[in-house]
C-alpha cells in the first residue's frame, strides 16, 4: 500500500462542500459549522463559481475516473458499496441581482448532480422569488449563518453511510 | 401676523428645476402650478388655475376641469398629512402625458390647510433589508421580554431548544424553595441566573456567597458562620448558601457543606455553580445510576451526598456556541441593556457585526459576548455597530483550522485501522458476491469472526463497551 493510497482511503472521511457567492459570507459559515455538523466526517470545502462546480466536483471525486493500480480499484469499489458516491454539498448564495443567471445554471446543476444536497442562502428575495426557487429542489434555505446549525440532522441523515444498514 | 420672505425667488427656482410642483389651496382649487406641470401636461398651466382638484366629487365634462381633478390628493390625505399616488393625466388634445410619480404633503390646519404636490421620482419605498433585519430581532425580543417578563435574564434569552429548556427549568427553579445545581461553561451567567432564581423563590431570604475551590473544612465553617448563628438563633430563619465552583470544591468541604445542611434539615438551602463537565454521581445502595450534565467526558465530580441534594432539580445551561441562532437576540439584548444604562448610543448591530458574532466560538460565553458590547457601546458613535467596533479577537477571527478536528484526526489510530478492515471485508463481501462464508475463507479468518467485524462496525459504542 502506497503513500498515496493510505491518503485516498484516508480521505474516505472527507465530504465536499462547495460554497458559490461573490463575497465570503457563506464560505466562512461553513467552515465555522460544517466541521461540528459532519462529526466524526470531516469537511473538505472549496469555494467556486457556480459554473465551475461541475469541475471543482470532477476534481474532487476523481475515482470514477482514474483507472490506477489494483488496490485503487478495489477501494473505490469499496468506497462504492459503503458510501454513497460523490456525496456533496453545494451551498449557494442567490441574489436578487443574479437570480435568473442562477436559476440557468441551477438547471444545469441539478442535471449533472442530482444526488447533492443543494442549499441557498439567499438574503434579499421576495416570496415570490424563493417560489420560483423551489423548482429546483433545494433541501435546506438559508437567510443567515447562525441558521445552518438547525440542520445539523438532515445533512447527518445525508451523510449516513449505508453500512450502518448491514445486519 | 407675521409675514414670509417674498415668494417669487422660489418661484422662479422651482419653474428652473423643472420639477412638477402644484399647489391645492384650502378650499381644493388649484392656487399654484410650476413650469414643470406645463412641460409634464403639455398646456399652459394657467389655464388650470382656480379649478377644482378634490378627489371623489362630480367633474363636469370641460377637459381642464378632468385635467385637474386629476391632480386632486387622495382621500384620506387630509388626516394622514401625507400621501403618495402615481397620477395619469387624461389626454388633453394630442397631449397624452406620462403617469408620475406624486407625493403629496398637507401643511396648515382646519380652513387654512394646503395641500402641496411634488412630481418626480422616489426611492424611499425601497426596503432597507438590514433595517428590517433589526426591526424583526426587536421585534423577537420584545416578545421574549413580554412573555417572559418575570424570568427574563438576558442570558437566557432566545428561542433555541436550549434557552427554551433552560426557561422551563428557571420556572420550576422560581416557583419553589429547593436546593438547585447550575452547570454550565465558565462565563455563562450562571450566577445572576441563580441570584435571580433567589429573589423570586425565597424574597428576602439572606444569601452567602462562596468561593468553593477555595474552601477547606475548616475556612468553610468560617465562611458560613453568618449563615449558621442565624439559622440557630431562630427555628423560623432560612438561609441560603449560594456556592461557586462547587464542583472544584475539596472533597472534606463537600462533605462538611453536607454536614451542616443537614443539621438545619432544609433549612440552608444551597445553590451550587458548577462547570460543564460536572459527573453527578448517584450510587446509593439502590441506585448505580451515573448522570453526566453534558456529553463531553467529565472532569469533576459531586460527592454522592451533594449529588443527591442536587439531583432534584439541575439547571443545564449550554455555552453559547451551541446556541449560535440564540447570538443576535442576546447581543441586542445587552446593547438595548447598555444603551438604558447611559453607556452609548448605539442601538443595533449590522448584519456583518452579527455574523462576525455568530461566527466567532465564544470561549469566554456569555461574560465575554457581555464585554464585547461593553466594547462596542465605547466605540460606536451612530446608532448601528459595524464590524470595525467589534474586538479585535472578534472582528480578526476566521474559522478554518480547527487543531482539536486534525488533532483527532492524526491520533485515531484504532478507528482508522477498524474502518480499513472494514473495507477490506466489504470488498471481500463483494467479490465473493455476498456469501459471508467465502468472504470469511478469502480473508482467513472464521466466519462467526468476520459477522463479529462487520456487526462491530454497525455498533461502534456497543464495541467500545465491550
Amino acid at each position: 500500500m502506497t503513500v498515496s493510497d493510505s491518503n485516498e482511503w484516508l480521505n474516505q472521511d472527507v465530504r465536499s462542500w462547495i460554497v458559490c457567492e461573490s463575497g465570503n459570507r457563506w464560505a466562512i459559515a461553513v467552515r465555522r459549522f460544517a466541521p461540528e455538523i459532519m462529526l466524526p466526517l470531516v469537511p473538505s470545502i472549496t469555494t467556486c463559481a457556480l459554473n465551475q462546480v461541475s469541475r471543482s466536483l470532477a476534481s474532487q471525486h476523481p475515482s470514477s475516473q482514474q483507472s490506477g493500480n489494483h488496490l485503487t480499484q478495489q477501494l473505490s469499489r469499496s468506497r462504492s458499496f459503503s458510501t454513497r458516491r460523490n456525496e456533496t454539498v453545494i451551498l449557494c448564495e442567490v441574489s436578487k441581482a443574479s437570480l435568473l443567471e442562477t436559476c440557468g445554471r441551477l438547471l444545469g446543476l441539478r442535471i449533472s448532480h442530482p444526488e447533492a444536497l443543494l442549499i441557498f442562502a439567499v438574503t434579499e428575495l421576495s416570496n415570490q422569488e424563493v417560489r420560483i426557487l423551489a423548482e429546483f429542489g433545494f433541501a435546506i434555505m438559508l437567510r443567515h449563518p447562525e441558521e445552518l446549525p438547525k440542520f445539523t440532522g438532515l445533512i447527518q441523515d445525508y451523510f449516513a453511510t449505508p453500512a450502518q444498514d448491514l445486519d | 401676523m407675521a409675514s414670509g420672505t417674498k415668494i417669487r425667488a422660489l418661484s422662479r427656482l422651482l419653474d428652473g428645476s423643472g420639477a412638477p410642483f402644484w399647489v391645492i389651496g384650502p378650499s381644493g382649487h388649484l392656487v399654484y402650478l410650476s413650469a414643470g406641470c406645463a412641460t409634464w401636461l403639455g398646456i399652459d398651466v394657467e389655464s388650470l388655475l382656480d379649478r377644482r382638484s378634490v378627489a371623489g366629487t362630480t367633474v363636469s365634462d370641460d377637459p381642464l376641469d378632468r385635467l385637474a381633478a386629476s391632480l386632486a390628493a387622495p382621500v384620506g390625505t387630509s388626516s394622514r398629512g401625507t400621501s403618495s399616488l402615481k397620477i395619469q393625466p387624461p389626454n388633453i388634445g394630442d397631449q397624452k402625458p406620462e403617469p408620475m410619480e406624486v407625493r403629496f404633503i398637507r401643511v396648515g390646519h382646519d380652513a387654512l390647510a394646503l395641500t402641496f404636490a411634488i412630481g418626480g421620482a422616489f426611492n424611499d419605498r425601497v426596503v432597507d433589508h438590514e433595517l428590517e433585519e433589526a426591526v424583526a430581532i426587536r421585534q423577537r425580543l420584545d416578545a421574549w421580554r413580554k412573555r417572559h417578563s418575570v424570568l427574563a435574564t438576558i442570558a437566557t434569552a432566545g428561542d433555541s431548544i436550549f434557552a427554551r429548556r433552560i426557561r422551563r427549568r428557571l420556572k420550576v427553579a422560581s416557583s419553589t424553595r429547593t436546593d438547585i445545581g447550575f452547570f454550565g461553561p465558565t462565563g455563562c451567567g450562571s450566577e445572576s441566573i441563580a441570584t435571580k432564581i433567589h429573589h423570586l423563590s425565597a424574597p428576602g431570604e439572606s444569601v452567602l456567597t462562596v468561593e468553593g475551590p477555595l474552601m477547606d473544612a475548616e475556612l468553610l465553617d468560617a465562611t458560613l458562620m453568618p449563615l449558621v448563628h442565624q439559622l440557630t438563633e431562630s427555628s423560623d430563619a432560612n438561609a441560603t448558601a449560594l456556592v461557586r465552583g462547587l464542583d472544584e470544591m475539596p472533597n472534606e468541604a463537600q462533605q462538611r457543606l453536607v454536614e451542616i445542611m443537614q443539621t438545619f434539615e432544609g433549612r440552608l438551602r444551597l445553590l451550587a455553580l458548577c462547570g460543564r463537565n460536572t459527573k453527578l454521581s448517584l450510587q446509593n445502595s439502590e441506585s448505580t445510576n451515573q448522570e453526566t450534565i453534558f456529553e463531553e467526558e467529565p472532569t469533576e465530580e459531586l460527592s454522592a451526598d451533594l449529588a443527591e441534594i442536587l439531583g432534584a432539580l439541575t439547571v443545564v445551561i449550554q455555552p453559547l456556541a451551541k446556541r449560535v441562532g440564540d447570538i443576535p437576540l442576546i447581543a441586542t439584548a445587552l446593547i438595548d441593556a447598555r444603551r438604558s444604562a447611559g453607556d452609548g448610543a448605539a442601538e443595533r448591530f449590522s448584519r456583518a457585526a452579527l455574523d462576525a458574532l455568530v461566527v466567532y466560538p465564544w470561549p469566554g460565553d456569555f461574560d465575554e459576548l457581555d464585554q464585547a458590547v461593553q466594547h462596542v457601546m465605547r466605540r460606536a458613535t451612530g446608532d448601528s455597530v459595524g464590524v470595525e467596533h467589534l474586538p479585535l479577537a472578534i472582528r480578526s477571527y476566521r474559522p478554518g483550522t480547527n487543531p482539536a478536528l486534525t488533532k483527532t484526526r492524526d491520533i485515531a489510530l484504532d478507528q482508522v485501522v477498524a474502518k480499513f478492515e472494514l473495507s477490506l471485508i466489504l470488498n471481500a463481501v463483494e467479490a465473493a458476491e455476498g456469501n459471508r462464508s467465502e468472504a470469511a475463507r478469502r480473508l482467513g479468518i472464521s466466519r462467526a469472526r468476520l459477522l463479529r467485524k462487520i456487526d462491530d462496525a454497525n455498533h461502534p459504542s456497543d464495541g467500545d463497551d465491550s
